[in-house]
C-alpha cells in the first residue's frame, strides 16, 4: 500500500510541475538518438548525464530514464526502415520487421512494435515496483563474501551472454574492465595502483568518459567504416491497423515481457538478450514458425516488447545492489551516485521513496514514448534524411566536451579517445564492450570485498564458499563456465544421446530391439 | 585457407598474455605495507594480481585456439568471409573502395581534434573548423569529387551553428568553462 501510495504521489508531483515537459522532450530526444544508427541507448544516457549534472536530483534521474526508453524504442524505427538497427537492441526487430516495411506495411510495422515496446515496459515496471523493494531486503543479508561473488557472478554472466558464440571474449572483455577500476588509488589504504606517478592516472579511469568513449567514439568509427544507409522508400499504411494486429497476440506479449525484464535483471546482460531471448522462446512457442524472419508480427511484438521490458528490468539490480543489469544502466547508476543517491541494499532504508519515484518516471516515458511513437511516425523520418557524414562530427564534438564536462579535465576526453579506439578494435575483433564496462562499475566493488571478507575469515577461504547465497553464486557462475566450454556440451550432447538412443527400449518391456 | 579472425586472435592473444603477465610483475611490485602492520590480506596488489593471472591464462587459451585453426601463418591467404546474401530483389552490394581512406581521414581528424585542438585553440573555432573538415572531406570521398557549393555552404552553417551553440549551451547554461 505505502508502494502504491510512493507511486501514485510522485507521478502527481511530476504531472503538476514543469518536469512533464522534461518527459515529452527528453523521450523525443530519446526516439531520436535511438532511430539514429550509430547512436546507441548508452551514448545518449552517457551524454545526458554530463548535460544534467547540475540539475535537481529527481529531475536529472527522470531525463535520463527517458531517454534510456525511447532511445531503446527508437531503435526500432531503424531496425524497420533500414535494415539497420538503431541500437543493439534492436537487431531482433529488423528480422521481422525489415521484410514488413518492404512490403508496403512500415506503418503497421512501426504501431506493432509501439504496441510491444508499449507493453513491455509496462510488464517491466510492475516487476520493478514488486520485485526491487523484496530483493532490496533480501539483500541486507549479503555480506563481503556474497559481494565479492556477486560481481564475480555479474561478470562472468555478462561476459557469456554478450558473446554466446565465444564467451572467452566476454570473459576477456570483462577482466580487462576489471583491471581498469583496479588503476588509481584503492579504497583501503589508499595505495595508488599503476599510476606510475600520474596525478590524473592517481585519481583513476572514470566511468563517464570510458563509456563515452567505447560506446560514443568507438560507434563513430565503426559507422564511418561501414556502408551508408539506405532509407526504404515507398507506400507505408496506416499506424492503426498495426495496433490491432499487435492485440492478437497478448499472450506473446506477456510472456515476452516477462522473459525480457528477468534478462533485464541479469548483471550486464541487457535489453539486446531480451529481444533475442523473448523472439526464440516466441518461434518456439508460435504455429507459425515458418513466418519468423519473412515479417512475423508475432515476431516483431516479442522482440520489442522483450528489449523494452529489459529497461526497468536492468534498473532492479542497479537500485538495489548497485550492479547495473545493462550498459545503459551502468551510466544510470554512475548517474545515481553523481546525484548522492546510493543504490544498493539499504535503498529502501534510506531513500524509500526514490524507487518508486523511478517507477513513477519509467511509466510517464513509457506514456510518452507510446504518444510520440504513435503520432509522429511520419514526422520522425525525417530524421533519418540525416546523413553520417554530417552527423558523426557532431556526436564526436558532444563526446569531447561531455567527457570534459563532469569534472573539467582534459585528462578525461584522452581517456575518451583511448577507449574509443580500444573500443572500435576490441569490437572489430567480435569482444561485446557490455562486460567491459560491467567490469570497470565492479571492480572496486569486487577488489574492497575479497580483501574485507579474508580480514574477517582471517585468510580463511571457507567463508567464501560455505555460506548459502556463496554457495548459490559460485556454484551458477561455475556452471556457466563449465556450460560454455565445447568439452562439457559436447559430454553434454553425448548423454542427452545416449539416453535417447537408450529411451525406446527402456520405454517397450520386453520390446524386441 | 587461414580466416582473418583467426589471425586477428592469434596476435591478440600474444598481447593479452604478455599484458597479464606484465600486470602480474607489476602487481607483486606494488607496496605490501608491511612496515605500517597491515592485515597481509589487505596487500593492494592482490586483486590486480589475480586479475593479471587469469588474463594470461585467457590470452593462452585464445593462442592456443587461435594456432591450432592456423592463425599463426600470418602472411596466409585469408579465406571469403561469408557474406550474407541479399534478397534476391535487390541489387547486389556494390564494392566499397572507400574503407581504409574514409576510416583514416575519420581517425586523423577526430584525433586531431580531441588531443591536438581541444584544449589548446579557442573551443569555438576549433569546433567550427573541425565539423567543417570532417563534413567535407568525408562527403568528398563518398562522391568520389569535390561536393558542389550549395553541399560546402551548407556544411558551414552547420559547423558555425554547432560550434558556436555548444559553446553557448555549455558556458551560459551549465556554466562549464570551456577550454582554450
Amino acid at each position: 500500500m505505502y508502494g502504491l501510495e510512493s507511486f501514485l504521489s510522485a507521478i502527481a508531483g511530476f504531472v503538476a510541475s514543469p518536469a512533464i515537459l522534461d518527459v515529452f522532450w527528453a523521450t523525443l530526444l530519446g526516439i531520436v538518438v535511438g532511430m539514429l544508427p550509430g547512436l546507441t541507448a548508452t551514448l545518449g544516457v552517457a551524454l545526458m548525464t554530463t548535460l544534467t549534472f547540475q540539475m535537481e536530483t529527481d529531475r536529472a534521474i527522470l531525463i535520463l530514464i527517458c531517454m534510456y526508453v525511447g532511445a531503446i524504442y527508437g531503435g526500432s524505427r531503424s531496425a524497420i526502415l533500414l535494415n539497420i538497427p538503431g541500437t543493439p537492441a534492436n537487431a531482433a526487430t529488423s528480422l521481422d520487421g525489415y521484410p514488413l516495411a518492404r512490403a508496403g506495411r512500415a506503418g503497421s510495422a512501426m504501431a506493432i512494435a509501439t504496441t510491444g515496446s508499449f507493453i513491455g515496459s509496462l510488464i517491466g515496471m510492475a516487476a520493478l515496483a514488486v520485485v526491487a523493494p523484496a530483493l532490496a531486503e533480501f539483500a541486507l543479508s549479503f555480506g563481503a563474501y556474497e559481494f565479492f561473488w556477486l560481481s564475480v557472478f555479474g561478470v562472468l554472466i555478462a561476459g557469456q551472454l554478450t558473446a554466446l558464440d565465444d564467451p572467452i571474449k566476454g570473459w576477456i572483455a570483462g577482466l580487462l574492465g576489471l583491471f581498469v577500476a583496479m588503476i588509481g588509488q584503492e579504497g583501503i589504504h589508499a595505495v595508488p595502483r599503476f599510476a606510475y606517478g600520474s596525478t590524473d592516472l592517481r585519481g583513476g579511469i572514470q566511468l563517464l568518459p570510458a563509456m563515452v568513449g567505447a560506446f560514443g567514439f568507438a560507434e563513430v568509427l565503426t559507422v564511418m567504416r561501414h556502408r551508408a544507409y539506405r532509407v526504404v522508400r515507398g507506400s507505408t499504411d496506416s499506424v492503426w491497423a498495426g495496433i490491432r494486429q499487435a492485440a492478437r497476440y497478448r499472450i506473446t506479449a506477456i510472456r515476452s515481457g516477462l522473459i525480457g525484464t528477468f534478462m533485464g535483471l541479469a548483471p550486464g546482460v541487457g535489453e539486446d538478450m531480451g529481444a533475442w531471448a523473448s523472439y526464440a522462446a516466441a518461434r518456439q512457442a508460435s504455429k507459425n514458425k515458418e513466418e519468423f524472419g519473412k515479417g512475423s508480427v508475432e515476431g516483431l511484438v516479442a522482440a520489442e516488447t522483450g528489449n523494452n521490458a529489459a529497461v526497468p528490468g536492468a534498473l532492479i539490480p542497479v537500485l538495489t545492489l548497485a550492479v547495473p543489469g545493462s550498459a545503459p544502466a551502468a551510466v544510470l547508476l554512475a548517474a545515481m551516485i553523481i546525484h548522492g543517491i546510493r543504490p544498493g541494499p539499504l535503498i529502501m532504508i534510506e531513500f524509500p521513496d526514490f524507487v518508486y519515484s523511478v517507477v513513477a518516471m519509467v511509466f510517464l516515458a513509457t506514456c510518452a514514448m507510446a504518444i510520440l511513437g504513435l503520432l509522429l511516425t511520419r514526422p520522425l523520418l525525417l530524421v533519418l534524411r540525416v546523413t553520417r557524414e554530417r552527423l558523426m562530427p557532431i556526436i564526436f564534438v558532444l563526446c569531447t566536451v561531455g567527457a570534459f564536462a563532469i569534472t573539467s579535465r582534459v585528462f578525461d576526453v584522452w581517456v575518451m579517445v583511448a577507449f574509443g579506439v580500444l573500443g572500435f578494435i576490441l569490437r572489430e575483433m567480435k569482444y561485446p564492450m557490455a562486460p567491459l564496462i560491467l567490469g570497470i562499475v565492479l571492480g572496486d566493488l569486487m577488489d574492497k570485498n575479497l580483501r574485507r571478507g579474508l580480514v574477517l575469515s582471517d585468510g580463511d577461504l571457507s567463508p567464501f564458499f560455505n555460506r548459502p547465497i556463496s554457495i548459490a553464486l559460485w556454484g551458477s557462475a561455475l556452471l556457466f563456465v563449465l556450460v560454455s566450454m565445447p568439452a562439457t556440451r559436447r559430454w553434454l550432447g553425448r548423454l542427452v544421446g545416449g539416453g535417447r538412443r537408450r529411451q525406446p527400449s527402456s520405454g517397450q518391456p520386453g520390446g524386441t530391439p | 585457407m587461414t580466416r582473418p579472425m583467426d589471425k586477428a586472435d592469434f596476435v591478440f592473444s600474444l598481447v593479452l598474455t604478455a599484458f597479464g603477465l606484465g600486470v602480474v610483475v607489476e602487481s607483486l611490485r606494488l607496496p605490501r605495507l608491511a612496515e605500517q602492520n597491515i592485515n597481509p590480506y589487505t596487500v593492494p596488489g592482490l586483486l590486480p594480481g589475480i586479475l593479471g593471472a587469469l588474463m594470461a591464462l585467457c590470452g593462452i587459451a585464445l593462442l592456443v585456439r587461435s594456432a591450432l585453426r592456423g592463425g599463426w601463418r600470418l602472411g596466409a591467404a585469408e579465406a571469403q568471409e561469408t557474406q550474407a546474401e541479399a534478397p534476391a530483389d535487390e541489387p547486389a552490394p556494390v564494392p566499397d573502395r572507400h574503407v581504409a581512406l574514409r576510416l583514416g581521414v575519420t581517425v586523423a581528424l577526430t584525433l586531431g581534434y580531441a588531443v591536438g585542438l581541444f584544449g589548446h585553440v579557442p573551443f569555438g573555432l576549433a569546433t567550427v573548423a573541425f565539423i567543417f573538415l570532417f563534413t567535407t572531406a568525408t562527403e568528398w570521398i563518398e562522391l568520389g569529387r569535390r561536393p558542389p557549393l550549395r553541399a560546402l555552404a551548407s556544411a558551414a552553417v552547420i559547423a558555425l551553428f554547432v560550434g558556436f551553440g555548444v559553446q553557448l549551451l555549455f558556458e551560459r547554461v551549465f556554466y562549464v568553462r570551456l577550454p582554450g
